[in-house]
């Protein structure tokens, strides 16, 4: 029973970095149209300037995940600005020029922090453990979800409960008509794809907690970004929710019980949600 | 010959014109190699394998229009195929090899092409993404293509060709492989020239407006994708013999992104523009190894944003426009 | 003119190697060339430094010359990669024309190297432990043995020393690791003890806790994971569940670098586990070579640093031997007959080219407020892989 509940919590909580890791890059695509390949590349990125925040300058967590927030946010706004704006409606072309990014970005980042791993740091204040009905589990951990749901609830009530989300929504359908209604639509674009960045970039110092930073971030985070959003369905924030929990749960309890299939869990599940409802399960259009 | 080029008023060239490119290519892929060091012979076999390679993408993302994301499964099946081959059952021979690599990798090609062209835009590409991934995986975990102790398979021989007497040395493999690229390159230009690949332009123009017209837009889809993996095998299986090593990294995307690359630096929707951007790549990449190779990602990736922003015809643009200036001149005087 | 101007262009900038290159045989007079294929990109980084100050320190007491000919050293980044190790390798074997390699570290590498390395003649060294399939080579030195053998007599230790009955192992699911965990579970087998289970995490898997909390009940719980960064989190993973099992593991190379103990912290604090070295030996050799060590990159030597010296040793002995001559043929067989004294122990070869060694058994420990290898605890002479030929 123990075995259980300490695989449900921790399936649950590695699901939500994976939900804050594909959650930008599900609503940037869905909702704007852009595959932002770099995605993952943006998660390392936050994750190797939190640990310089927190660990290099030894200053608090919180400030870390913020500024590492802060610099993806940044970086992500400057490719869109300077570069994606320029390919509208060209999917492939902006798909190709966000990879390229990866690449530039990943030996960025080589070139800064160099080619050694950093282990997984967290904030001092949570490093214990609590007790959960005489089991002990950590509070970290715990911590993550309460994050999770958090930014969970944040995102959604920007989605579907303002008129930012609305604006963006509608922008997406006809961009002509929302500009003709006054509306300033490349404000808004700017300011949803600078948020989607910022919360991979906080993604990025949160997952450090559990798998630390290292250079091949970039592309496995965005693997497993790409699950999340094709299994949960992209464009909206309770599909990658849905989807993030759901590939953690299947991860943990499928590396737990079958670990010769440790690697495969997550593409089994892919694959029978692309031959069931390729749309994903909460997904609004294919 | 066919190069897409844009169509102009100019004076019609002479037929000397016509066949200088060939002859050029002719000269420089022929005889110039056999005069080089060994060591620079295995670029240019490299450049040769990897611009079969670009081709085949350009076929289904040039020209079809489809942005597959994990082209190099295909690639590496056909390493994998020559490779396990000689891993369990020693047979070296080419003329086993090479079918079975390109029949490999056809049939990868088909089932991947099944599960991603249930989906069509952004999905597709994501699917294909995952799928090579999943590839990799599987190649990283089955112990059954992996040599003992390893990831991957090593020590793979030189192809048996069954000519008596006959050994391996730097510039022979180098015409096979050239031998090889003609080929393709041929059937290549002749599908781009074909009834099928005009429809192929049709649908990557508007699919809806295909349909329309009564083709059945899956089908087409489905077949170049099959196809351009059938050749995408070929350079595997060349790959293999030419690396000796064939290893999961060659199903991975760090592989599928080369010919993304060189397609868009040489030029997409060409037949030269992939060759043209497999030459700048690999050369680029060796003296980059030479000088900074822990940079060479950075040059990678930066050389290719910058060809998408503002060079999209690719290198091969600028080249027709300056042999288009040459010929005027001496076309007319030909006249 | 312009297309013949961007033709010979584009030539020469492809043949322009050939002025560059240089590919005249090598004669008496010529320096010789020694390839290293190091990783300082990757997730074993930190160690391609030491390797390289391990080799310089060799090969400045040799004042980078032997035999009257002078000795080049060339290095390159295998970026813990096999392909990029393998590139490396091709390069250094055909343009720089080199006969000796030292390293790669992987053990994956050497399986993909050595066919090559057979063909074109250059013997080729380990860097921390060799796999027994490249011995059919007959171009590898594999020092300072092969990965199981390395590990065989710990497992013996476990057993007859430390008392565990039972045991679970988790080993990283790739070459290197997968040997080190079958070598302690023979030796451990061998001794009367018996593995209860294996688990077998995928190499960089980010999260730990579904083994961890996969793991049955056992004496002791065996890990040997792939870098610094993969054991910590496992320690730390394992710590957070609870887990109360005492813990062993490889207490060498990567993973227990002096700065990777410092990130370990109090948390690898009395897990013992094999070496092959430790700075603490008490040998005259050792003494002066952690001296010699310390002047040069300001810390103790690690079993990297060791290696990196004994290995480019060897093969300055190998060339006196030769009289300077390099090439396979000669340099070979005379290094297999060397008899030396090493900072780490006595090093003999098999006529395989393996390397004939002690091994010892460590732990982390904390010294006057830094954590450190501790002297051996227990030492094993002359490790011999059980399979060679008696």
């Amino acid at each position: 029973m123990e075995v259980f509940a300490r695989n449900l919590l921790n399936g649950i909580s590695f699901g939500m970095v994976l939900f804050l890791a594909g959650s930008g890059l599900s609503v940037v695509m869905g909702v704007m149209g852009i595959t932002n390949l770099a995605h993952g590349a943006l998660y390392m990125l936050g994750g190797y300037v939190g640990w310089t925040v927190a660990i290099h300058y030894g200053m608090n967590f919180w400030l870390a995940v913020f500024a590492g927030g802060l610099v993806s946010g940044l970086i992500g706004l400057t490719i869109e600005r300077i570069f994606l704006r320029h390919l509208y409606k060209q999917p492939n072309e902006q798909v190709l020029l966000t990879f390229g990014f990866v690449y530039i970005i990943t030996n960025l980042c080589i070139w800064i922090w160099g080619g050694r791993p950093r282990m997984q740091f967290a904030s001092p204040a949570l490093s214990g453990l609590l007790d959960i009905f005489g089991m002990p589990y950590p509070i970290t951990r715990l911590m993550i979800i309460a994050i999770g749901l958090i930014v969970a609830i944040v995102l959604w009530w920007l989605q579907d409960r303002t008129r930012l989300g609305a604006i963006v929504r509608a922008g997406m359908d006809d961009k002509e008509m929302t500009t003709g209604l006054g509306i300033n639509l490349e404000r808004v674009s700017m300011f949803v794809f600078f948020l989607a960045a910022f919360v991979a970039g906080v993604a990025g110092v949160i997952g450090a907690q559990l798998m630390g930073v290292h250079s091949i971030l970039g592309l496995d985070i965005l693997l497993v970004a790409l699950i999340v959003v094709i299994v949960g369905g992209m464009g909206s924030v309770q599909g990658s929710l849905l989807g993030g929990v759901l590939i953690g749960l299947i991860d943990t309890f499928g590396k737990s019980l079958f670990p010769q299939l440790a690697m495969f869990t997550m593409y089994l599940a892919m694959i029978i949600i692309l031959l069931v409802k390729p749309s994903g399960i909460l997904g609004r259009r294919i | 010959m066919a190069m897409g080029k844009p169509k102009s008023n100019r004076p019609s060239q002479g037929p000397l014109t016509r066949l200088l490119p060939l002859i050029a290519g002719g000269v420089v892929l022929g005889v110039l190699p056999a005069l080089l060091p060994s060591y620079v012979q295995s670029i240019w076999t490299k450049f040769l394998i990897f611009a079969i390679f670009a081709t085949s993408f350009d076929l289904v993302y040039g020209h079809a229009g489809l942005l597959s994301l994990g082209h190099a499964a295909f690639f590496g099946a056909g390493g994998y195929a020559v490779g396990v081959l000689m891993l369990h059952t020693g047979v070296t021979s080419f003329w086993i090899g090479l079918p079975l690599g390109v029949l490999t990798a056809t049939l990868i090609a088909v089932l991947c092409g099944f599960i991603s062209l249930r989906v069509s835009g952004m999905y597709f590409l994501l699917v294909t993404f995952a799928l090579a991934q999943l590839l990799y995986s599987v190649a990283w975990n089955w112990l059954w293509v992996n040599s003992p102790g390893m990831q991957g398979i090593a020590g793979i021989s030189l192809p048996d060709l069954g000519i008596p007497s006959f050994t391996w040395n730097t510039i022979y493999f180098y015409y096979l492989v050239l031998i090889l690229f003609v080929i393709c390159f041929y059937l290549v230009y002749r599908i781009m020239n074909s009834p099928f690949g005009y429809a192929l332009r049709g649908i990557r123009e508007s699919e809806i407006r295909m349909q329309c017209l009564g083709y059945n837009t899956w089908l087409y889809k489905f077949i170049i994708f099959v196809v351009t993996g059938a050749f995408a095998g070929v350079a595997g299986v060349l790959f293999a013999y030419f690396n000796r090593l064939i290893s999961p990294f060659y199903l991975g995307v760090g592989t599928s992104f080369l010919p993304m690359c060189m397609v868009i630096i040489g030029g997409s929707g060409t037949l030269i523009g992939p060759v043209v951007g497999a030459m700048v790549i690999v050369f680029v990449e060796y003296f980059s190894s030479l000088v900074t190779p822990e940079r060479w990602p950075l040059i990678l990736g930066g050389a290719f944003v910058v060809a998408i922003m503002y060079a999209r015809g690719g290198i091969i643009i600028y080249l027709v426009k300056v042999w288009e200036r040459i010929s005027n001149r001496y076309g007319s005087i030909e006249d | 003119m312009k297309k013949l101007m961007l033709i010979v262009l584009a030539v020469l900038f492809m043949t322009f190697p050939v002025f560059s290159g240089s590919t005249r045989e090598t004669s008496a007079a010529e320096p010789i060339k020694i390839g290293a294929v190091l990783d300082f990109t990757g997730p074993v980084a930190d160690l391609g430094p030491k390797f390289k100050a391990g080799i310089e320190l060799a090969l400045e007491e040799a004042g980078y010359k032997v035999a009257g000919r002078e000795i080049k050293l060339i290095v390159e980044d295998g970026a813990t990669d096999v392909t990029v190790a393998l590139d490396k390798f091709k390069k250094m074997a055909d343009k720089d024309q080199i006969h000796i390699c030292i390293g790669p570290l992987m053990g994956d590498a050497h399986l993909a190297i050595a066919p090559y390395a057979a063909e074109k003649k250059v013997i080729i060294t380990s860097l921390i432990n060799g796999m027994f399939e490249t011995i059919k080579y007959k171009t590898y030195i594999i020092y300072p043995t092969t990965v199981d053998a390395q590990t065989y007599p710990f497992g013996q230790y476990a057993f007859q020393k430390l008392g565990y009955k039972t045991m679970i192992t988790v080993g990283a699911n790739y070459a290197g690791k997968i040997g080190y965990t079958n070598g302690v579970k023979k030796g451990f087998e061998d001794a009367g003890g018996k593995v209860l289970q294996q688990l077998w995490p995928p190499v960089g898997a980010p999260d730990y806790s579904p083994f961890v909390s996969a793991i049955k009940k056992a004496d002791v719980v065996m890990f040997a994971l792939e870098g610094p960064g993969p054991v910590s989190r496992f320690i730390y993973q394992y710590r957070q569940a609870g887990l109360k099992m005492p813990m062993v593991t490889i207490t060498q190379d990567g993973d227990y670098t002096p700065e990777a103990l410092k990130e370990l912290g109090d948390i690898a604090l009395g897990i013992k586990g094999e070496a092959s070295y430790s700075w603490q030996i008490n040998t005259p050799i050792n003494q002066k070579f952690v001296k010699a060590i310390k002047a040069k990159t300001g810390k103790v030597p690690s079993c990297s640093e060791q290696n990196g010296y004994t290995l480019a040793k060897v093969m300055l002995e190998g060339l006196k031997a030769t009289g300077g001559d390099d090439s396979y043929n000669k340099l070979w067989p005379a290094v297999l007959k060397l008899k030396m004294d090493t900072p780490q122990g006595p090093l003999s070869f098999s006529p395989e080219g393996v390397a004939i060694t002690d091994v010892y058994v460590t732990e982390a420990q904390k010294k006057d407020g830094e954590y450190v290898l501790s002297p051996p605890l227990y030492t094993v002479k002359a490790i011999r892989d059980w399979r060679l030929p008696k």
